[in-house]
């Protein structure tokens, strides 16, 4: 469907008869420049730079005794040079051995172990080789296992994503998952500054505004290209998101760089001191290579994940009988890289690379965890494997990936979801388990870990390979299934064939008890579940109940409700749903508002679709964004939902004369008091939202400072 | 030995009879030119700027192609390095530019283009060489000088924010 749309729009773009006729005048003119100049062979041309080449390679071979260097043999033996052996090695001062006392946790049985890198080598030709010969050595059923003991002292009780408690602060924070492990995004206030992302093509900035009683005022900005080492960066370089602690600024940017270690994605968290926020510091930036996936702020301690292939492809130039030359590409091995400014990246040591025997993928995912306040980075995990969806508590993270292998899709293929698991404590970071489970993840709501078991929800969904291999259509789900699996990643229990038909579309767990939705393709009618987990080998699904639209987040509004915010029936507008969980064997509806704010632009279950949203106990208020605007609605346990008297705040538009836009174009709003700042790439616009809708002030980017 | 390897050159030299004409390939491929340009600039003042420049170029360089399908890959390559040029002048130059277009593309609430109009460069570029071009990945790599691992990432990246956007269109 997209491909069609996409041909027949781009058909009708096409260069004016003007240009075509310029352009051909243009064409001629030069044909008669040419054939009116002398001419030179250019075959007597070609065969004298040959020989001028040749002559100057065999004077120097004769001269200084140069060996003669098959570049291609070397790659291909997987000796490869790395920046670890080249001379002129960068010394990582933030490499030194971090002090972990008294912090070490206990591996499981089937932990990963480190490996040198000439095993690491090994092992990366032997998966090649199977998925060569499309073997999959995974088995997908695991078998319960014995329940585990009561935990060793390593798994400890987790806090259950706590309902909303009254915040203590004055203003608006990050909607985030789990208590204590803060997220990134796109604005972030003090309470006294607001800052604000701004992500266009060739233009990543952050703009620094004071907001006093609603009046705005500009301060600073940092532009991404105006930092020490931007000249390395290629201009798609993306600010994805930014963290504000201990008077530090920490961006986190997705660049493409090329360097003389290094050709490929990487991932870089930068620092700045914004101790005083008219005049920001930038410190330092840590880079890693791979594609960003994902991080936390767990105290002062950043956590940031990156993945990408162990292997690049050397495009080789060779000469062709026929077409005169052709291109070879030969594979070549890479290692993740970790460095400290952008100019070295080495490979990252052997003792902090870690794989299992029996991996397939031949992809690796890398934490590094970076201490704020010391400005230092402290640990580094690489491991084989992929992690495209993490969860993160205060002792572990969960990496977690579905797969598709491309070979044997030609026919019904139900991918697999790989977990990756590794223990967290003050910066350490420490490999422990892994496992597969049948089906895919939604996104990362879908997984919780309570006293020392991590809880996960499945969808079976069959997948077929279209033409070419880059990407797959659904042609059915199956059904969905709860999975228990122990500290060490084994299935303890689970719950198969929920909901046949169906796909999960939202979850949240409140310690003993998980909830979910599922809905069928294409239709808007939801089911939400109650799951019983206290006993962890036999959890039983204690209630369920229909209702029509899709709840795509589910947020526990206190110990007894349960806030769904999703989309109506009709798939057009967003709808807030309050549910009854008090008791759990029967949850009830209690209100219901199908809202007039278009579900266009609202996709709440995607990766951050979550920030888009405030609840906010202590005003009585939820709010979420919209396409052009942040709504705001009433919530009392008497009442119900109701819309403020006047419910919609503008955001700033790009109709104030900025041509450049950015596909993630969202809108947050923060509270400060009373006032609410809306905030998007254009600006920020001021509000007190419980005396109407008029606009107190108003800040625009696009003419800073 | 250098004899030999002189004779070597000369006999390549005569394999390939083909004689590209770039009125001809102007004929052919300037649509392709033009979109290509379009979807990295985003306007077509600058599209145009770019094809001419591509043309151009291409006079200058006829006796470098040896098939048509070496012309089209060359003429993309080309287009693709004008206008990485012409972005990294302007990010230079630090200013914001406003362009006035000549041309004005209808487009409905359903269009697609919009949306891939808003994906970072590389990413709109390997949506247009593989869903419109019908490249695979290894040809792109080749076409963009990069690793196919980082085409199928963009390619990757591209589709999750297309999914985002365009939900059932996609």
């Amino acid at each position: 469907m997209f491909k069609d749309k996409f041909k027949k729009e781009l058909d009708a773009i096409n260069p004016s008869a003007e240009l075509e006729s310029a352009v051909l005048d243009k064409i001629r003119q030069e044909k008669e420049r040419i054939s009116s100049a002398p001419k030179i062979s250019y075959k007597k041309r070609w065969i004298s730079a040959i020989a001028a080449a040749l002559a100057l390679v065999i004077v120097s071979v004769t001269a200084f005794n140069l060996p003669i260097f098959n570049g291609s043999e070397h790659i291909l033996n997987g000796d490869i040079s790395t920046s670890s052996n080249s001379e002129d090695l960068f010394v990582d001062e933030d490499l030194t051995e971090s002090n972990f006392e008294n912090q070490d946790q206990q591996p499981s049985q089937n932990a990963p172990t480190s490996i040198t890198y000439d095993a690491a080598y090994k092992l990366f030709d032997k998966i090649a080789a199977l998925r060569e010969a499309q073997k999959d050595h995974y088995n997908g059923d695991n078998t319960a296992s014995k329940s585990a003991n009561s935990d060793d002292g390593q798994s400890n009780l987790t806090d259950t994503p706590s309902v909303n408690d009254t915040p203590s602060k004055n203003y608006t924070e990050t909607n985030i998952q789990v208590e204590g492990v803060e997220e990134g995004d796109i604005v972030k206030t003090d309470g006294e500054y607001i800052y604000v992302l701004r992500s266009v093509v060739n233009a990543c900035t952050i703009y620094i505004s004071k907001a006093t009683n609603g009046k705005l005022s500009k301060t600073a900005f940092i532009h991404l290209y105006h930092t020490p080492y931007s000249d390395l960066y290629d201009y798609d370089a993306e600010i994805k998101e930014f963290y504000l602690c201990s008077n530090t600024l920490v961006i986190i940017i997705s660049a493409e760089r090329k360097t003389k270690s290094f050709e490929g994605d990487c991932t870089i968290a930068m620092l700045f001191d914004v101790s005083n926020p008219k005049s920001p510091q930038y410190i330092k930036e840590y880079v890693q290579t791979g594609n960003y996936t994902s991080s936390r702020l767990i105290g002062d301690n950043l956590y940031l994940f990156s993945q990408d292939s162990l292997y690049g492809f050397e495009t080789i130039k060779k000469p062709d009988d026929n077409i005169g030359y052709t291109y070879e590409h030969k594979r070549f091995w890479q290692l993740p890289k970790i460095g400290v400014d952008d100019r070295v990246l080495n490979d990252i040591d052997e003792k902090n690379l870690y794989a299992f025997d029996d991996e397939v993928n031949l992809e690796y995912f890398l934490a590094v965890s970076i201490d704020v306040k010391k400005r230092k980075r402290s640990d580094s995990k690489a491991i084989v494997g992929g992690g495209s969806n993490v969860y993160v508590n205060n002792n572990a993270i969960y990496a977690v990936s579905s797969e598709i292998n491309y070979f044997e899709a030609e026919k019904e293929y139900i991918p697999k979801t790989y977990i990756m698991k590794f223990g967290i404590n003050k910066g350490k970071i420490t490999p422990l388990a892994k496992t597969n489970l049948k089906g895919t993840v939604l996104n990362r709501f879908l997984m919780d870990e309570y006293d020392g078991y991590f809880r996960i929800i499945t969808t079976t969904r069959k997948y077929r390979r279209n033409n070419c291999c880059a990407f797959f259509s659904v042609i059915g789900i199956d059904s969905n299934t709860v999975y228990v699996l122990d500290k060490d990643l084994k299935t303890v229990s689970s719950i198969k064939g929920i909901a046949k038909g169906e796909a999960v579309t939202s979850s949240r767990f409140m310690g003993e008890i998980g909830y979910f939705c599922t809905s069928p393709m294409n239709v808007n009618v939801d089911p939400f579940f109650a799951v019983d987990f206290s006993n962890p080998k036999n959890p039983k699904i204690l209630d369920s109940l229909e209702f029509p639209g899709v709840v795509n987040y589910l947020h526990p509004y206190d110990d007894n409700l349960m806030l769904g915010i999703g989309e109506t029936e009709s798939g057009k507008n967003v709808k807030l749903i309050m549910f009854d969980v008090s008791n759990p064997k029967k949850i009830k509806r209690l209100f219901t508002l199908n809202t007039n704010v278009s579900c266009a632009y609202n996709s709440f279950n995607v990766s951050n679709g979550h920030k888009k949203i405030n609840i906010l106990k202590d005003k009585g208020i939820i709010c979420f964004s919209g396409e052009t605007k942040y709504n705001i609605y009433k919530f009392s346990k008497q009442k119900g939902f109701s819309p403020l008297e006047k419910n919609h705040f503008s955001a700033k538009t790009d109709e104030d004369g900025d041509i450049y836009s950015s596909w993630d174009d969202s809108i947050r709003g923060v509270f400060i008091d009373d006032y609410l700042y809306v905030c998007n790439a254009h600006g920020i616009v001021s509000y007190m939202p419980f005396k109407g809708n008029k606009k107190i002030s108003e800040i625009l980017f696009f003419n800073y400072p | 030995m250098l004899m030999l390897l002189l004779n070597l050159a000369e006999s390549n030299a005569n394999l390939s009879n083909y004689k590209a004409d770039a009125a001809l390939a102007f004929k052919n491929y300037s649509d392709t030119v033009f979109r290509i340009a379009f979807l990295r600039s985003g306007n077509t003042t600058d599209a145009d700027d770019i094809m001419s420049e591509v043309f151009l170029r291409l006079i200058k360089n006829l006796h470098k192609i040896k098939s048509e399908e070496h012309l089209k890959s060359w003429l993309i390559r080309v287009t693709i390095n004008r206008s990485n040029s012409f972005f990294k002048k302007q990010k230079r130059i630090n200013q914001v530019r406003i362009v006035e277009c000549d041309a004005v593309y209808e487009m409905d609430e359903n269009s697609v283009l919009p949306q891939v109009m808003a994906l970072p460069m590389h990413q709109k570029t390997v949506v247009f060489m593989h869903y419109f071009e019908g490249y695979s990945v290894e040809e792109i790599a080749t076409l963009c000088g990069v690793k196919a691992g980082t085409v199928k990432s963009r390619l990757s990246r591209a589709r999750e924010a297309l999914k985002t956007t365009l939900k059932g269109e996609f």
